[in-house]
């Protein structure tokens, strides 16, 4: 046998269901990316962008906690009377946007990261957004802007459904095997 | 106490970053009187007391190797990691690259892996480091790096024909020696002398006789003796197919290497003739390698199998020649790749042993060579072909291993019964 056709000898750990560990760093992204259409405009929306591709690449550099600060301006600087339902995707996406962060400083890129492994951290994202999607919901009710929470509700309920699937399914999987 | 360095948690700084930015949002949410902008900073302030939580325990891994039929076995075990978030494995087999894998604590509790057999001897197989992660993935814990060894013994195969020395020494054994003795196999016919056997008188070819003046003819037979075979093994080169690849000798790439087919012909030699109630010795021509005395028996087939198994390349070492037994069968097992062995078989040749060359130099693959290589390579072997084709005319029998003809060559050497 060649060296070209010869087999690469790895050791292959059998681990259940996966997902690269570059979807981390591209998720940082997505979720930048989204986060930034949601509140920035114009010129920051596009340092926004660029911001959150670079928080993908340089993930353990201050880059992620600036776009997380950009975030905030932009909202600080939107229109406190125009508040509508895209304020739960905000509060859901700059969560997330961190706690991929915390978890992409740590998993190397070039991994395979078990989804059973993200359960802490589904866990933990599900619980504090039950509490914060609870407020955001509060907020807008007192801010005359009920109209909207069935929305809102939809878009929560649907995250935490998933999330809960998703940890259902990896726990299944991780006890069957 | 305190623990050791590699078991101690240490912050990796994204936790306290957090909490400041979250402290930082949260007072400028009410600072300006906005209560969504401090709703921005409720989950990171949440997510950043998650770091904060102390994890305890030290976290360690295991690796435990077993051989299965063509395979290896490794089962890597993280212990001590119950509660904390995940744990980053990066696992390299036969010094390759590592491949890294991250995992729930549950998971890391037991890992298997099976690798093929590469090679035999003793040879690292896995080498496993990890860390970690608790506390939202900010704290975090390295593992010891460990290690696991294997020692792949030679398949057991024969050898179909057994190769005599050419005079044989005067124990008795199962062989035909080429002196007069009790043995089964007629050798001629003779007058009979003080000292015959009377049993010998063959009375038909007494009355045959022309010679009125005979008086008895006797059936003269040859002895019977026991070889001595010395299997003596050249351990300097473990070389590949892969020419690239004989510089750098990585387990992975360089193929089924040259000591891989000289541990199961020793083997494979050893078991035959101990098999055949002879006698064996076998020798390391490095003068640091381990060497089996001459012996006979099952007990000494395993003594000749566990020292070749243990036998590793010694690039580099002094050669040192046995003392060879009176009249022996030398199996010499080597590359033949310098003078050094060569010299040695006409050295033993002169001195009247039977010389095997077994030739365990893999078939050549020149791919991915450079043109520097592939001329180095092509003088290489014109000068191992001029080196074994002198043995071949001093009577040396070269045998190269790998060869599917290799049966046929012993057996046509078997027949040969050397010069008389």
């Amino acid at each position: 046998m060649s060296a070209s056709t010869r087999p690469k000898v790895r050791a292959v750990f059998p681990i259940g269901p996966w997902v690269p560990g570059v979807a981390l760093p591209i998720a940082v992204a997505l979720v930048g990316i989204l986060a930034s259409l949601l509140v920035l405009q114009e010129l920051l929306l596009v340092v926004g962008v660029v911001l959150s591709v670079v928080a993908a690449f340089r993930v353990r550099t201050p880059a992620p906690w600036l776009l997380v600060a950009l975030l905030v301006v932009g909202q600080l600087l939107r229109d406190p009377a125009g508040l509508d339902a895209s304020l739960a995707g905000i509060v859901l996406a700059l969560h997330l946007l961190v706690v991929l962060v915390l978890l992409a400083r740590a998993v190397p890129v070039r991994s395979r990261l078990q989804l059973a492994a993200l359960g802490p951290a589904a866990l933990m994202t599900g619980l504090i957004q039950v509490v914060a999607q609870v407020l955001v919901a509060m907020l807008l009710a007192a801010q005359d802007v009920l109209n909207v929470l069935p929305t809102a509700s939809t878009i929560g309920g649907a995250l935490l459904t998933a999330i809960a699937g998703l940890l259902v399914l990896t726990r299944t999987v991780e006890r069957d095997a | 106490m305190s623990a050791p360095t590699q078991q101690r948690w240490h912050r990796r700084g994204g936790g306290a970053a957090l909490g400041m930015l979250a402290i930082v949002i949260l007072g400028v949410g009410l600072g300006f009187g906005r209560a969504d902008v401090a709703l921005l900073g409720l989950p990171l302030a949440a997510t950043a007391a998650v770091t904060l939580r102390r994890p305890v325990g030290a976290a360690s891994a295991a690796i435990a190797v077993s051989v299965e039929d063509d395979e290896v076995v490794a089962r890597v075990q993280v212990e001590g990691a119950a509660g904390v978030d995940f744990v980053v494995l990066s696992a390299g087999a036969y010094e390759e690259p590592p491949t890294t894998v991250v995992v729930s604590p549950r998971r890391a509790e037991d890992l298997e892996a099976r690798l093929p057999v590469l090679h035999s001897g003793p040879q690292e197989v896995l080498r496993v480091s990890g860390q970690v992660f608790a506390a939202g993935a900010d704290q975090v814990q390295h593992l010891d790096p460990k290690v696991a060894r294997a020692t792949i013994a030679p398949k057991r195969k024969r050898v179909t024909s057994l190769l005599l020395p050419h005079r044989l020494t005067n124990r008795p054994g199962g062989h035909a020696a080429r002196r007069l003795g009790d043995g089964l196999d007629f050798r001629d016919l003779a007058p009979f002398t003080p000292g015959d056997r009377l049993r010998r008188i063959d009375w038909r070819a007494t009355a045959r006789s022309p010679r009125p003046e005979s008086d008895l003819i006797v059936r003269r037979m040859d002895a019977t003796a026991e070889a001595a075979a010395v299997i003596v093994l050249d351990s300097r080169d473990d070389v590949g197919p892969a020419v690239v690849e004989w510089g750098s000798n990585r387990p992975a790439r360089k193929g089924t290497a040259s000591l891989d087919l000289a541990r199961p012909a020793v083997a494979a030699i050893a078991a035959s003739y101990l098999e055949a109630g002879d006698r064996v010795a076998f020798h390391d021509l490095v003068r640091t390698g381990a060497s089996a005395r001459s012996g006979g028996g099952r007990r000494k087939l395993e003594q000749v199998r566990a020292v070749v198994t243990q036998t590793v390349p010694r690039p580099g070492g002094s050669l040192k020649a046995p003392v060879l037994p009176t009249a022996a069968v030398v199996y010499l097992v080597s590359t033949f790749l310098d003078e050094d062995v060569a010299g040695l078989a006409v050295l033993w040749r002169n001195a009247g042993h039977r010389v095997v060359a077994i030739d365990v130099l893999p078939a050549p693959s020149l791919e991915g060579a450079d043109e520097e290589h592939r001329l180095a390579h092509r003088i290489l072997q014109l000068e191992r072909t001029d080196r074994l084709d002198r043995l071949r005319r001093l009577d040396v029998t070269v045998v190269p291993w790998q060869d599917a003809d290799r049966d046929v060559l012993l057996r046509q050497a078997e027949r040969y019964r050397g010069p008389r």
